[in-house]
């Protein structure tokens, strides 16, 4: 029998063809403040990390100046994790990039069984301007809600790009399809927010354990606003890190976008096609619930 | 290499030859056939040698579809339910209920020699059993030591108690893989990457280099003895560079039997990282072996609900698996084809296959028409995806699939509509297309008479008619276990028929195919094959 090592957390990074899951698992691999870690990836040519941040390059495996070592996966998946859980220096914390076709959450289940493993979430990154047609998609619409299905946290990518009201249709889109999954943007993502979901997995506990440094929250509703009402809470919190959502402003009936971060905000009309309100609010873990933050707004109805 | 000719008298001699159909007389000299003809030959080239005046000979059959895994897997013992014969000739007996599976790995277990050592074993499928074997029958084996089935498809597992215990899995941490009795308790089988994995990290994986082991190639070439083919394939292929030194030594060696033509795989390669390898992999080739061709795999199987179907799976199950992003599929099908580069493209499920028609319509629209592309299995494709595979001048193989899984495709996947349809040879040459058969080894046996017996009176295991109007002719059979599956290869320049100037590659048959019952053709026997003029059987 294997000595007893910890078991480090296991995240699998999924999405379709396309979705970025490299641009992001290329920053992650970057990230000074990235845990001892190993990316196991599907193929080393994406891997495009600054050289000067590559302490050495061999056959199959990457290894970081911080300490992150990034593989490739080749045909065996087993193989790859099973080389790198032999490694001297066990990592703490595994990622693997599932590919483009498979389904992530049918990998991570093996870190609910295996002892040497510990479950670490599973993050499905959707392309915010290819989303909505991949999910009509006559090939690859079924592989596509598979995959977000299996989602514990969607992750959402190149969104600002878009226009406003197509920013919202998006964030409507996968938090109506996929309410069980936290929502939030690639951009917010950091190393503190896969490792926040890997403790909260391990222990069971709902995502705003105490020491959870990072939470996401999707705010819905059919009904109207009152924008200086959550103006003034977006101002006076001091849970949220980011704000960024669309509502029907209840005083003169227009659509507004609404952006914070931090205590910065901005408050524009828009065009975008919405009936009440659709928000992604980032903060710590002290951000009360989805329901609670729209109650204290003034709007009527919430999914979290 | 003597190059004196050597004339031989055979009972018959079925050349696929349409200039000369039956012969009884052969000339051959330096490896090849040098005359085809009746007695004739014998004031040209003296009296004839009577080795074969007993036998018929077809040309040397061609296994258009297998995997050199089939011999490295006989590195496990099998417990299959069907009766097989090991690459060295003797009959390993099918266990055919719990009972006699138990028996045997009781036996194989008592043959181990360290106390700890695992019990692998290989070949079972549960589709055979109503009570299938599980956790507590292999307890029954043995209670110390792990006991691991490998199903026959190699993708599932079942394992006993202290397998399971060893890998961590007990009933509170069931997940979608694990397979629990009624009890909620883990009932030993386990399906898919998340629950095997723990499995075979914890006792060792048997098969985790099995590509490399040069015996393992060995015994793949002794089944293709054993099964009368000259020529086959080995169709999905990493050919990293210790596998390709192996294949080139390992079937260099003299008494190697047959030709191998290996297909590189895709898998994880880009369009110009398979440009690449193909462009250097044919430097190694030499008389049996034959780099240079590409495997892409779109798709599952259809018994293992994997494939990508245009209908739903009638038991509700959703649908397969895309192999690859099916736009990646497409681009790398194209710019294979405008790179003249030969494809064997896995298609099972009839989504699979409509996908690979639409990306070859538009590569010889931008390219022109290059190579014959091959479509592997091809198991659902009907008469408008078969015309339009005729129309771009494609290739249709096609798998013995209706005999081992034809009661399930009609009971439990496809259902009663369209499994009578699938695997429709006929519909296929009535379009015009160039077919062959497979057996596509170790998922059934290697050979090609019961794969022809198959596509002639296409019966399922249970005995039932399974779409007969889907029936082909011995003769059209024939062809398509020998020149249909050459020509599929790109070989057929030097084998496929008895002509003058291929190789003398011929199967020597105890009878023949074309005049015993079509019942009959599974039960001929094969004596031995001639590889390159070398007579290599006769036991
Ligand atoms: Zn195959």
């Amino acid at each position: 029998m294997k000595p007893a090592r910890p078991a480090p957390p296991f995240s699998v990074v999924g999405g379709f063809l396309g979705a970025g899951k490299t641009t992001l698992l290329n920053r992650l691999l970057a990230d000074p403040q990235a845990p001892r870690c190993a990316v196991l990836v599907n193929d080393f040519g994406d891997i495009a990390v600054d050289q000067a941040l590559i302490q050495s390059h061999g056959g199959e495996t990457i290894a970081m100046q911080n300490g992150c070592i990034c593989c490739t996966i080749g045909d065996d998946l087993a193989r790859g994790i099973a080389t790198v859980l032999d490694l001297a220096a066990r990592p703490e914390h595994i990622v693997v990039e599932a590919s483009g076709v498979a389904h992530p959450g049918r990998v991570a289940e093996v870190a609910r069984i295996s002892p040497e493993l510990a479950p670490g979430g599973v993050f499905v990154l959707a392309d915010a301007g290819a989303i909505g047609e991949q999910l009509q998609d006559q090939w690859i619409a079924d592989t596509v809600d598979r995959q977000l299905q299996s989602a514990g946290h969607i992750l959402v990518s190149k969104l600002e790009p878009l226009p406003p009201h197509h920013q919202a249709g998006v964030i409507d889109l996968l938090s109506r399809r996929y309410p069980s999954a936290s929502l939030s943007t690639t951009a917010e993502v950091q190393w503190a927010h896969l490792l926040e979901q890997a403790r909260d997995r391990r222990r069971g506990a709902p995502p705003a354990a105490a020491h959870a440094r990072f939470v996401a929250r999707t705010l819905r509703s059919t009904a109207p606003v009152d924008v200086r009402k959550l103006a003034h809470w977006l101002e006076h919190s001091r849970d949220v890190y980011r704000m960024k959502g669309w509502a029907v402003d209840r005083a003169d009936g227009r659509v507004k976008l609404i952006q914070a971060v931090g205590r910065r905000l901005n408050i524009a009309p828009c065009e975008a096609d919405i009936e009440g309100l659709v928000a992604i609010v980032i903060g710590n873990p002290r951000l009360p619930a989805a329901a609670d933050i729209v109650r204290v707004i003034g709007a009527r109805e919430s999914a979290d | 290499m003597s190059h004196s000719t050597t004339l031989y008298r055979a009972r018959r001699i079925i050349t696929m030859d349409a200039a000369q159909p039956s012969a009884t007389h052969v000339a051959v000299a330096g490896g090849r056939i040098v005359a085809v003809g009746g007695a004739e030959l014998e004031r040209e080239y003296g009296s004839a040698d009577p080795l074969f005046a007993e036998a018929v000979l077809t040309p040397g059959f061609v296994e258009g579809h297998a995997h050199s895994m089939e011999g490295m897997i006989w590195k496990l013992p099998y417990v299959g339910f069907h009766d097989r014969i090991h690459p060295d000739g003797h009959l390993v007996e099918g266990c055919a209920s719990v009972d006699a599976l138990v028996r045997r790995l009781r036996r194989l277990e008592r043959d181990l020699e360290q106390r700890d050592e695992t019990l692998f074993a290989w070949g079972y499928d549960p589709i055979y059993f109503q009570d299938k074997p599980m956790r507590r029958d292999l307890d029954a084996v043995s209670e110390s030591r792990p006991v691991v089935l490998f199903h026959s498809n190699l993708h599932l597992i079942t394992a006993n108690s202290v397998a399971l215990q060893r890998a961590g899995i007990h009933r509170g941490n069931v997940i979608d893989g694990v397979y629990v009795d009624q009890d909620g308790e883990p009932n030993g089988e386990l399906a898919e990457f998340a629950a095997v994995f723990p499995v075979l990290r914890a006792v060792g994986d048997p098969i985790f280099h099995a590509q490399d082991d040069p015996e393992g190639l060995r015994r793949f070439g002794k089944s293709c003895l054993r099964a009368g083919i000259t020529t086959t394939a080995d169709l999905y292929n990493s050919l990293d560079a210790p596998v390709v030194d192996m294949f080139t030594a390992v079937t260099a060696e003299e008494d190697f039997p047959a030709r191998i033509v290996p297909a590189l795989s895709t898998l994880n390669l880009s369009a110009e990282q398979v440009r690449a390898r193909v462009a250097e992999l044919p430097d190694y080739n030499h008389e049996k072996l034959y780099f240079g061709a590409v495997k892409i795999i779109t798709d599952g199987s259809i018994q293992g609900y994997s494939a990508r179907v245009r209908r739903p799976y009638i038991n509700g199950v959703e649908n397969g698996v895309w192999c690859d992003a099916p736009s990646r599929l497409q681009d790398m099908m194209r710019a294979l084809h405008a790179a003249d580069i030969k494809l064997h493209i896995h298609v099972n499920g009839d989504q699979a296959s409509e996908l690979t028609l639409q990306a070859f319509a538009e590569a010889i629209a931008e390219s022109g028409p290059r190579r014959r592309h091959v479509l592997q299995h091809a198991q659902m494709m009907d008469a408008r995806q078969l015309q339009h595979a005729a129309e771009l001048g494609l290739i249709n193989l096609f798998a013995n699939h209706t005999y081992y899984w034809g009661d399930q495709h009609r009971d439990a996947t496809v259902g009663p509509h369209l499994a009578p349809r699938m695997n429709a040879a006929r519909t296929a040459l009535d379009a015009g297309l160039e077919i062959a058969i497979h057996c596509d080894a170790p998922v059934t046996p290697m050979g090609p008479l019961f794969t022809a017996w198959c596509a002639v009176n296409r019966r399922t295991a249970s005995g039932r008619e399974h779409g007969l109007q889907e029936c082909i002719t011995p003769f059209e059979a024939l062809r398509a276990v020998t020149l249909g599956p050459a020509i599929s290869l790109d070989l057929d320049d030097c084998i496929g028929s008895v002509a003058p100037g291929k190789l003398a590659d011929f199967t020597a048959l105890d009878d023949d195919p074309l005049r015993v019952a079509p019942a009959d053709i599974r039960d001929i026997g094969v004596l031995g094959t001639v590889l390159g003029g070398r007579w290599q059987g006769g036991q």
